[in-house]
């Protein structure tokens, strides 16, 4: 890495941390409003039926590893499964989790028996709930469809890395009339989720999840974060391509 | 804070990678190697954990009394066959186990594919299902385009050579590159911002 | 009671809550202030009962239209319907957000209303005549009259209840102070004045037989279960308040009447829907077995209402005067008017019941029949289209004629390797996609062969060596096959994104041996590599957007000057493509058409032809089922708005 690009990274890194630190500290004084993400309403409505229903709630976390690109879809779904773990104490079934990863499997358990400990669920807890469901894509997919028909599942969220084969999840949630809310960090997987009747979270709307389920102030502070430094780059893109154009090359 | 000293490991481990991304110091970059190279054995140790998990559960699922699942009984069989061959015949690199991987997964997943395609036809086809106003239609027209585009059906044939269809051709193949590049981007902030949280010690997903 | 009286009359309890009022008939009270409904006569009523006392009506709120209408009108004859009014009056105090109907409600119904209104008041006048002319007492006091026009049953029969039934609820909540007369409207004021105010003295009786009522009727009976002495004065023939099975048990008297009432009227009170039914209107095409429920429900409220009639005190009029005023109100039952929050609520009750009673849904079953079926159909389909060209040997196009960028700099590229150096190959996709993108990079394979590069094969994906022997074997098969020396098989690297970064650092360390057990890095095609920098270039192998990513972003800047090239499936070339144009990559091909056209710009023969043409079939078949789905949807999406609506209709009405 040249020494530049390393000083961009770096200046990036620092403002992020900046903004999240700021926006924090606003977000414990009065409350930053979130915009309006019709899936999010919807994914707090079908937990608390589910709930009713005494029905499970399956979260997915995807084939991303926790130690590649991925990981940030894999943190959110991390924090979405303690909100939902929270949010679903009194189910007659917990929430069922898989995953196409070893150390996101691991991952899983651990918040399992954390919250068991906690005492937030029951001794419910076995190897069922929180399984490796395949390696492969498609085999990850088919793992998953046995879930789908025999486990009770009202709901489901499908984190993480997922490509096409989303399709066939999607294909049999339908059949089963589970609701079904796609958060996949991959663009084909959005582009496939976004031509079924479920909800579907786009771009960085994904790692919103966790601040829209109330799991901390940090949260909703990250995402800000985020757009600030999504206002910026837009910035430097148009600046950039103004400087392009007239013959000017900066970097 | 619970559990300070693995929040302390953590937000170490994490600093030192990302100092090693940025600064070429020697003993950084030899710090981080030594990480990377921890978390590699571990991350092959959790997949024996993950996959012996697996085998538990297919396992309880053929043990239980009411509605037995069959077909694990299937999983575990596979799943023995092909150690089995991998580990005693040759391991990976033998033909016995290229022809499991060759004549044994490929089909099964190739049919899994073709499965997937037509889903995708079909959900192309139910497209007004999702219901996402008018979004839906330019989702349906950009999908007609593209799949139009990559049938190679207009880079065929001399007559084609006209300098504007070639431009208008490259235009369109260009036009997902931009809306790819832009999720891609916003996939990238949120991935700092969720390392940002590890290295600050807020998000701790080992420490419930 | 809770509304105001506009004409400030004297009523002392017109401006305050009744005390005696029970709770749950004050939250409904309240909640009928606050509402305001949204249909003009509801909303134009609401601002009417808002006004403060001693405040007329302006004439400036009048609408136009009714202007003109009323000039029409001829003037109001009161007293025919006074005996109603009475106790249509009273009827928003039972029914939350019923409006009273002593307010010049004509001036406040839409256009459909008034017609409707009309044609039942027309109905009524009918009636009234028969009954004057075969009554054999007349209402106290009450001189003929003319037949009511139009404007004046308009007034009265909105909130009309169509059974005396339906009173139940009212009469049983009724209050002494209630009992007076609250009119608002000085309409009303006139025509008591008139009329011979004769105290009349009612004694209510609660029936005891409180459980065929609905609860929330059943409550103030219960609180109060003394019979209870009204001192009224009535503007007219007293409207009876005792309890409505009081009132409807007497057949025997009402037969005389009812001989010469037309047959379509001439129903007994019995048979009248109770008023809990009377929200639940039904449609010609309701359900059978409510039809069918009805009867007995009917006949058993028949004999217990006999039983009653026995029991009953006498009552102080003649029931053969109350009688026609009660069957009359049958012909615009449906005119009662409910507000928007009872409409909700008996939506709600209603879906409830509906709930109940029918059997789990049909539709879901066969909305997944019919998701299986076309599943199947489109399948078979693509199925029989792609297997045309394979069987036929039916070609759609011909070879390619136009090349991608990525395409021309992948050649440019391979031809610029340094021969028998060594080269790095990273299968790293799923047995899933092997097909795909075997077709794709086998002619870039041959190229580097035909350069008789050292090649070094890895993984991230545990399947990946061997499906990268499959893919290299392929290309040159039995005697021409490659020599085995010159490729070297370093086998899976785990870790993911981790694991690439450790073998770019430091090749030898991340992989010590081939996936034979042998030690990788003294076999001949890597010897020579000591660094990732040791490789002439570098070919990825993907369907996966994130791998391919990841290895770019990775290698670029650790291999300084040396090609890094790219073959990848349809779906991930778009996402791949910036990087191509930022220079990161020297090569790439996207699919199997893109590897079709590496073959022609390269002059080697076309591989497969036949796939490739079937491959176009098939895409082809699936741009005309999107278009044919978009026109289906189109007139779907129509279809079912409008047969939505219908079935909505079915369900409310």
């Amino acid at each position: 890495m040249t020494s530049i690009e390393g000083l961009i990274g770096l200046v990036v890194i620092g403002l992020a941390i900046a903004f999240m630190i700021v926006f924090s500290v606003q977000d414990r004084k009065s409350k930053i409003p979130l915009r309006r993400i019709p899936a999010m309403e919807h994914l707090s409505r079908m937990v608390g039926l589910a709930v009713e229903e005494g029905r499970r709630i399956h979260i997915s976390f995807g084939r991303g590893n926790f130690l590649d690109s991925h990981a940030a879809s894999t943190l959110t779904n991390t924090a979405l499964l303690k909100e939902v773990l929270k949010q679903s104490a009194g189910s007659d079934r917990p929430p069922a989790i898989t995953s196409g990863d070893g150390t996101t499997t691991l991952l899983a358990i651990d918040v399992l028996y954390s919250t068991r400990r906690a005492g937030i669920i029951g001794d419910r807890v076995d190897s069922r709930r929180g399984r490796l469901s395949g390696v492969t894509p498609l085999s990850y997919a088919a793992g998953m469809l046995p879930s789908l028909h025999q486990e009770q599942t009202s709901m489901m969220v499908t984190g993480g890395m997922l490509g096409a084969e989303l399709n066939l999840i999607l294909d049999t949630a339908d059949d089963e009339s589970i609701h079904i809310l796609t958060a996949s960090d991959s663009p084909v997987g959005q582009a496939v989720a976004f031509s079924s009747p479920g909800d579907v979270l786009l771009g960085e709307e994904i790692f919103a999840l966790p601040a829209y389920m109330n799991a901390g102030s940090m949260y909703p502070a990250s995402l800000l974060a985020e757009d600030s430094l999504r206002w910026l780059l837009i910035v430097f893109i148009i600046l950039g391509a103004i400087l392009r154009s007239i013959g000017l090359t900066i970097l | 804070m619970k559990a300070p000293l693995s929040t302390l490991i953590a937000i170490i481990c994490c600093a030192v990678v990302l100092l090693a991304y940025f600064l070429p110091f020697e003993p950084v970059q030899n710090i981080s190697q030594l990480i990377i190279n921890w978390a590699v054995s571990l991350s092959g140790i959790a997949m024996l954990v993950a996959i012996v998990s697996l085998l538990s559960s297919h396992w309880q699922k053929i043990r239980q009394k009411r509605s037995s699942d069959r077909y694990s009984i299937l999983v575990i069989f596979g799943f023995g066959l092909t150690f089995l061959i991998g580990l005693v015949f040759g391991g990976p690199g033998s033909l016995d186990y290229q022809n499991v991987v060759t004549h044994m997964l490929l089909p099964i997943e190739a049919g899994l594919l073709g499965a997937l395609t037509i889903g995708l036809t079909v959900a192309a086809f139910r497209l007004y299902r999702a219901n996402r106003g008018w979004m839906t239609i330019v989702f349906g027209i950009s999908t007609l385009l593209f799949v139009l585009l990559n049938s190679g059906i207009f880079t065929t044939g001399t007559g084609l050579d006209i300098p504007l269809i070639k431009n208008a051709l490259g235009v369109l193949q260009r036009l997902p590159d931009a809306g790819g590049r832009g999720i891609l981007l916003g996939l990238a902030l949120g991935t700092i911002t969720a390392g940002l949280r590890i290295l600050l010690g807020i998000d701790r997903p080992y420490n419930s | 009671m809770p509304f105001k009286n506009r004409t400030g009359s004297t009523s002392k309890n017109a401006d305050s809550p009744s005390q005696e009022t029970p709770d749950w008939l004050k939250k409904i009270r309240e909640k009928s202030h606050l509402e305001k409904p949204a249909t003009p006569p509801l909303g134009a009523f609401g601002e009417a009962e808002n006004r403060q006392f001693g405040e007329t009506e302006k004439p400036d709120e009048i609408p136009q239209w009714l202007k003109e209408l009323q000039k029409t009108e001829s003037p109001v004859p009161d007293e025919p319907e006074k005996s109603e009014v009475d106790w249509i009056t009273r009827l928003h105090e039972i029914l939350p957000e019923t409006p009273r109907s002593d307010s010049p409600s004509t001036t406040l119904y839409s256009d459909e209303e008034l017609a409707a209104m009309a044609a039942a008041a027309r109905k009524l006048d009918e009636f009234n005549r028969v009954i004057e002319e075969q009554a054999s007492t007349q209402p106290l006091g009450v001189p003929p009259e003319p037949a009511p026009t139009d404007f004046h049953l308009e007034s009265s029969s909105p909130a009309a209840p169509e059974s005396p039934v339906e009173l139940e609820g009212s009469i049983s909540s009724f209050k002494p102070e209630q009992n007076q007369p609250d009119s608002a409207n000085p309409e009303d004021i006139t025509r008591d004045s008139h009329i011979e105010k004769e105290p009349v003295h009612i004694e209510l009786k609660p029936t005891g037989n409180t459980e065929e009522s609905v609860p929330w009727m059943q409550t103030p009976v219960m609180a109060e279960p003394e019979p209870v002495s009204i001192d009224t004065t009535p503007s007219e023939p007293v409207e009876p308040q005792p309890n409505s099975f009081d009132i409807s048990s007497d057949k025997s008297e009402t037969q005389s009447l009812e001989s010469g009432i037309p047959a379509e009227e001439n129903l007994p009170t019995e048979k009248k829907k109770s008023f809990f039914s009377s929200l639940f209107r039904k449609d010609e095409t309701d359900s059978s077995e409510d039809a069918e429920d009805e009867p007995e429900d009917e006949s058993g409220q028949n004999d217990e209402a006999a039983a009653r009639t026995e029991e009953k005190p006498e009552p102080l009029i003649p029931e053969s005067v109350l009688q026609p005023q009660y069957n009359r109100s049958v012909e615009y039952s449906g005119r009662l008017d409910i507000s928007e929050s009872q409409k909700a609520s008996i939506h709600l009750l209603k879906s409830m019941l509906m709930g109940e009673i029918q059997p789990p849904a049909p539709t879901a079953t066969q909305s997944k029949i019919s998701g299986r079926m076309l599943r199947l159909c489109i399948g078979i389909l693509l199925l029989i289209v792609m297997l045309f060209p394979l069987a036929t040997g039916f070609m759609l196009t011909d070879q390619q004629a136009l090349f991608s960028p990525g395409v021309v700099s992948m050649r440019t590229a391979v031809n610029a390797l340094p021969e028998n150096s060594p080269f790095l190959v990273i299968t790293d996709f799923e047995p899933a996609f092997a097909g795909e993108l075997k077709a794709a990079a086998i002619g870039v394979i041959d190229n580097l062969m035909m350069k008789n590069l050292n090649l070094s094969v890895v993984s991230t994906v545990p399947t990946g060596p061997a499906l990268a022997r499959d893919l290299i074997t392929s290309v040159r098969q039995a005697a021409f096959a490659y020599p085995p020396e010159k490729i070297s098989y370093l086998g899976y690297l785990p870790g993911g994104t981790t694991g690439m970064k450790d073998f770019i650092h430091n090749p030898r360390q991340a992989l010590p041996l081939l996936d034979t057990g042998r030690y990788a890095w003294t076999y001949p095609a890597t010897q020579d590599v000591f660094s990732i920098n040791d490789y002439a270039g570098v070919l990825i192998i993907t369907e996966n957007t994130e791998t391919g990513r990841a290895w770019i972003e990775q290698l670029h800047g650790n291999m300084a000057d040396k090609p890094l090239l790219m073959v990848v499936s349809a779906q991930s070339a778009p996402l791949m493509r910036p990087y191509l144009d930022s220079k990161q990559l020297n090569g790439l091909i996207g699919g199997r058409v893109e590897g079709a056209m590496y073959d022609r710009i390269m002059e080697a023969p076309a591989r497969s032809p036949v796939i490739t043409a079937s491959y176009q079939a098939g895409m082809l078949v699936v741009a005309v089922l999107i278009i044919l789905g978009g026109i289906f949807g189109l007139f779907h999406g129509l279809f079912s708005s409008r047969s939505s609506s219908s079935k909505e209709n079915w369900y409310v009405s």
